[in-house]
């Protein structure tokens, strides 16, 4: 399926071996290492086309292993923690990480976040041949305005008609906050009539097909109190 | 050795100053006499330098004044014989220039010249008849004619009008242009145009002869004879004196030299008349001052001496007033005042504050009585002198318990403020009041307890981040084992060849891995929010929306629930101020927790109202267990149901409570028997603070 195989680095090694068994019903490749020092041997000396690695361990942390491993090669890493704090996450990312998966994580998720990732990283090149006049890229999420269609890691999404008029409002103004009441008007061409729970029931479609976690959405997110959004990544 | 060297160049420079100060203030004093009779004193000076003694002033004034005399006497002598000779006796008179004469006349001699027995001047007075009537020469028969006798070279003729005046044979030009004015050493003779001879002297006649150079009397006296004698003492006196005035200088110039020791002797002199009282001072300067007037001695050495006395007592109130800046203060009354101060202030120490408050009061009004009495008493016999001391006295008093009272009110201000910038947790520097002032032990005690206070807050803050700390490591580690636990249930729900009530079992250990996974996240949320540690993003939001978007998230469980929601929230507006997200928990919370405890079949009510610059949402249901009002189910882990049965984690009310707190609004239970009531409440945001708008595209 890819080239070379996905680096697993944890200092548990229980934990190791059951996200490199869910990675390899996938069909995945896998390597395991279970410190900052053999997971930088590794990346030079096998070919590796993804990093799953925990940020504490013994010999060397996870942060100064992925600053080592940006220094030389340009892969996707997902980054392990039992922090959960945005502190945390926003220190991974700056590092150099392309992903942050709080322990204890549901293995479903991890393995489509790799999906994610690997698609992206391999895709990369066609959302960019992509990319014109009629193409907004968002992240994983990239929307055709003539042919009103999205996708998600390069997969077209599958809407209804409902969702991708609220998805083509979003998309056209990514970040923009939008009141229920305004989704309502814009998309169903009706005066608001208990546009709330309406306009979130169809949220919740719509996160459960792009999210690659619907419970703790990255993209369409609410604003409490004021409206709706599509994150602007 | 030095500091005795020290010491006589400082008492030699001391005395060397007052003396020449001495000296050059006398001839001062004598400059300004001079300056005062310039004209007689120019004369004088003149005669100084003159060989002949006959052209002096001094030897006119003595022969026109001789010669006035004379006249005055013949005029007696032809008026009345027989009373002339008494009248005579003694007599006294002045010239027209104001001068006082003595000539001491008898019978014998009525002209009082006879006591010149060295016979410098020789006379001859008469009338016209008998021109030679006395004489005191028997030599010669007429002196009025011919040559002068051997020796002799001066006569002086009256011819009972005029004067004429033969000198070395030569006539000398007595009248000038014929005006006589009195200062200018003219011969002070009858016969001027505006000074003629009186008519009652036109029939005598005087002729007076002068020795060349006089001779001194064996016995008696001669004014010629002193004429040229005074005039060289005057001349030896004025020699002396400048060589005083030149050894004045020398003084001057040592007192100059040394004048460092004579300030350090002049300033250890002031610190042992610092400690005398005012008024000893004060009647030091009053003897001082009676001393150079000249008041005790009449006479004119003893006023020189009372001078030269004077000069060190002018001398010591001069260095006092330099050196003693404010001596006037330490006077009898006012030390008398402070020892009296000094002794309350002892006194008073050992009372409690309230007592030494109320004794100043009485001490005041006790003081004003007596100084009042004592001096209306003292007033009345001095008619009104002591008044003005009194009153004084009165007003210091008063003065005095004012200056207290302002302290002590501008204290209990500054007590005031700092018990309350205390009160209200300001970190405050402690109050320091001064050394004297009656409530510094209050401030004390109370930058004690402030102290106290501060100490126990850091305590507290401290231990209630370690609390943060060790729950947050213990999250940790439990998190890693949990993560293989949720991983392996997951692997284990793959396996499709497992007997059906492995399977059931493998569905429990999912849900309660989950429930373990969420309490975590709650604790370690819950400790956060309740130590302030959590971070916020607050912003203006709609109250009604978010609530409404809440139910609108959850509303699948509301639905499959045997609950009826009736939901009541104004379609305006309701602004506040507050982090959505963490809002959205607190309803969330709310709403499982009715979900979770509702007895079936009942209603939900959700209700949203302003008030009073309030909004406040209120969420009411019937609970399905028994509530005991007495235990405050928002803390940590408590549950209405003591059996813990349930599937939530203890910390729902706990979460919404913490996190309504966290953005500054409040949250209250109320439980009526069955009835549970959960209000959270938050301030209103002002309408001038708008709504985030969406942008318009």
């Amino acid at each position: 399926m890819n080239e070379g195989s996905i680096l697993v680095v944890d200092d548990d090694r229980e934990i190791v071996r059951s996200i490199a068994i869910h990675l390899e019903k996938e069909g995945y490749s896998v390597l395991c290492a279970y410190n900052g020092l053999e997971a930088l041997d590794m990346v030079m000396s096998q070919p590796v086309c993804l990093i799953i690695i925990d940020v504490m361990m013994p010999k060397m942390d996870g942060l100064s292993a992925i600053m080592k491993i940006r220094e030389k090669r340009n892969l996707p890493i997902i980054v392990l923690s039992a922090k959960s704090e945005d502190t945390d996450k926003i220190l991974g990312l700056s590092i150099g990480a392309d992903d942050y998966v709080t322990k204890p994580f549901n293995p479903m998720e991890l393995v489509a976040r790799v999906r994610s990732q690997l698609r992206r990283y391999t895709s990369l090149g066609d959302i960019h041949a992509q990319q014109g006049n009629h193409v907004i890229v968002n992240g994983r999420l990239s929307y055709n305005t003539e042919e009103h269609i999205l996708t998600a890691d390069g997969e077209p999404v599958k809407l209804t008609a409902t969702e991708t008029k609220i998805i083509d409002l979003f998309m056209r103004n990514l970040g923009r906050i939008f009141p229920a009441e305004e989704i309502y008007r814009r998309v169903w061409n009706e005066p608001a009539f208990s546009a709330e729970n309406t306009v979130m029931v169809h949220i919740r479609r719509i996160r459960e097909k792009i999210e690659l976690n619907p419970k703790e959405p990255e993209y369409l997110k609410v604003v409490w109190g004021i409206g709706y959004k599509i994150e602007k990544k | 050795m030095d500091t005795k060297l020290k010491k006589s160049k400082a008492i030699v420079s001391l005395i060397s100053f007052f003396l020449s100060m001495g000296i050059l203030i006398a001839t001062a004093i004598f400059g300004i006499s001079f300056l005062m009779n310039y004209d007689y004193a120019m004369q004088q000076i003149s005669d100084l330098k003159q060989e002949d003694y006959q052209n002096t002033n001094a030897f006119r004034a003595e022969l026109s004044q001789m010669l006035n005399h004379i006249l005055h006497v013949m005029d007696t002598l032809s008026s009345s014989d027989t009373a002339a000779e008494t009248e005579l006796q003694d007599s006294v008179y002045s010239d027209s220039d104001g001068n006082r004469y003595y000539y001491f006349s008898d019978a014998d001699d009525p002209f009082g010249l006879n006591a010149d027995t060295a016979r410098n001047l020789l006379y001859q007075i008469g009338t016209a008849s008998n021109r030679t009537a006395y004489s005191n020469d028997t030599e010669h028969e007429n002196l009025y004619e011919g040559d002068l006798p051997e020796g002799y070279n001066f006569r002086l003729i009256f011819d009972g009008k005029t004067v004429s005046i033969e000198k070395d044979g030569v006539a000398v030009d007595v009248y000038g242009d014929g005006f006589y004015r009195s200062d200018s050493g003219m011969w002070n003779v009858p016969g001027y145009e505006n000074m003629a001879a009186n008519p009652d002297y036109e029939n005598f006649r005087v002729c007076l002869v002068a020795r060349q150079i006089p001779v001194e009397p064996m016995d008696g006296s001669s004014a010629l004879y002193d004429i040229p004698q005074q005039g060289r003492e005057t001349l030896l006196f004025l020699r002396i004196w400048s060589c005083i005035i030149a050894f004045s200088a020398i003084l001057l110039v040592l007192a100059f030299l040394w004048r460092k020791e004579r300030r350090e002797l002049s300033r250890r002199i002031a610190a042992h008349t610092a400690n005398l009282y005012f008024e000893w001072k004060l009647a030091f300067a009053i003897l001082v001052l009676f001393l150079t007037t000249g008041f005790v001695s009449g006479s004119i050495p003893g006023n020189v001496v009372c001078f030269l006395l004077s000069l060190p007592g002018y001398y010591l109130i001069a260095i006092d007033l330099r050196y003693n800046r404010g001596s006037w203060r330490r006077n009898v009354i006012s030390t008398m005042l402070r020892r009296r101060a000094e002794y309350r202030k002892t006194f008073e120490q050992k009372l409690p504050l309230e007592r030494r408050l109320l004794e100043r009061w009485d001490d005041f009004i006790k003081c004003e009585a007596i100084t009042f009495s004592v001096g209306l008493v003292l007033s009345i016999f001095t008619v009104g002198l002591l008044a003005p001391v009194t009153i004084a006295l009165m007003v210091y008093f008063a003065y005095r318990y004012g200056k207290l009272h302002r302290q002590l009110a501008q204290d209990l201000g500054r007590l005031t403020t700092q018990i309350t910038s205390v009160q209200q947790g300001k970190n405050t520097a402690p109050l320091l009041l001064p050394q004297d002032s009656d409530l510094r032990e209050a401030a004390h005690a109370l930058n004690d307890i402030e102290h106290g206070v501060n100490t126990a807050v850091e305590e507290r803050v401290k231990s209630e981040r370690m609390k943060v700390e060790l729950i947050t490591n213990v999250s940790h580690d439990i998190k890693t084992p949990l993560t293989s636990i949720i991983s392996y249930v997951d692997l284990l729900k793959q396996e499709e060849t497992l007997p059906d009530h492995v399977k059931d079992y493998i569905k429990v250990l999912d849900e309660k891995s989950l429930r373990l996974k969420n309490m975590i996240q709650d604790i370690f949320d819950v400790s956060k929010a309740a130590s302030g540690n959590m971070e916020l993003q607050m912003e203006p939001l709609d109250l009604g929306k978010l609530v409404r978007q809440t139910l609108a998230d959850m509303d699948e469980a509301v639905q499959a629930s045997q609950l009826l929601f009736r939901v009541d929230i104004p379609d305006q507006p309701v602004t506040i101020t507050a982090d959505g997200g963490r809002l959205y928990r607190v309803f969330q919370n709310l709403i499982s927790n009715a979900l979770r405890y509702s007895l079936e079949g009942t209603r939900v009510f959700v209700s949203l109202t302003e008030a009073d610059g309030f909004a406040c949402v209120a969420l009411k249901n019937i609970s399905r267990y028994e509530l005991d009002p007495n235990v405050d189910i928002t803390e940590r882990f408590v549950r209405g149901d003591a059996a813990r049965t349930t599937a939530g984690s203890g910390l729902g009310l706990s979460i919404a409570k913490s996190f309504t707190e966290a953005c500054g609004g409040e949250f209250s239970i109320q439980i009526d028997a069955d009835l549970f009531t959960a209000r959270v409440t938050f301030p209103l945001t002002p309408p001038s603070i708008t709504l985030q708008k969406p942008s318009e595209a």
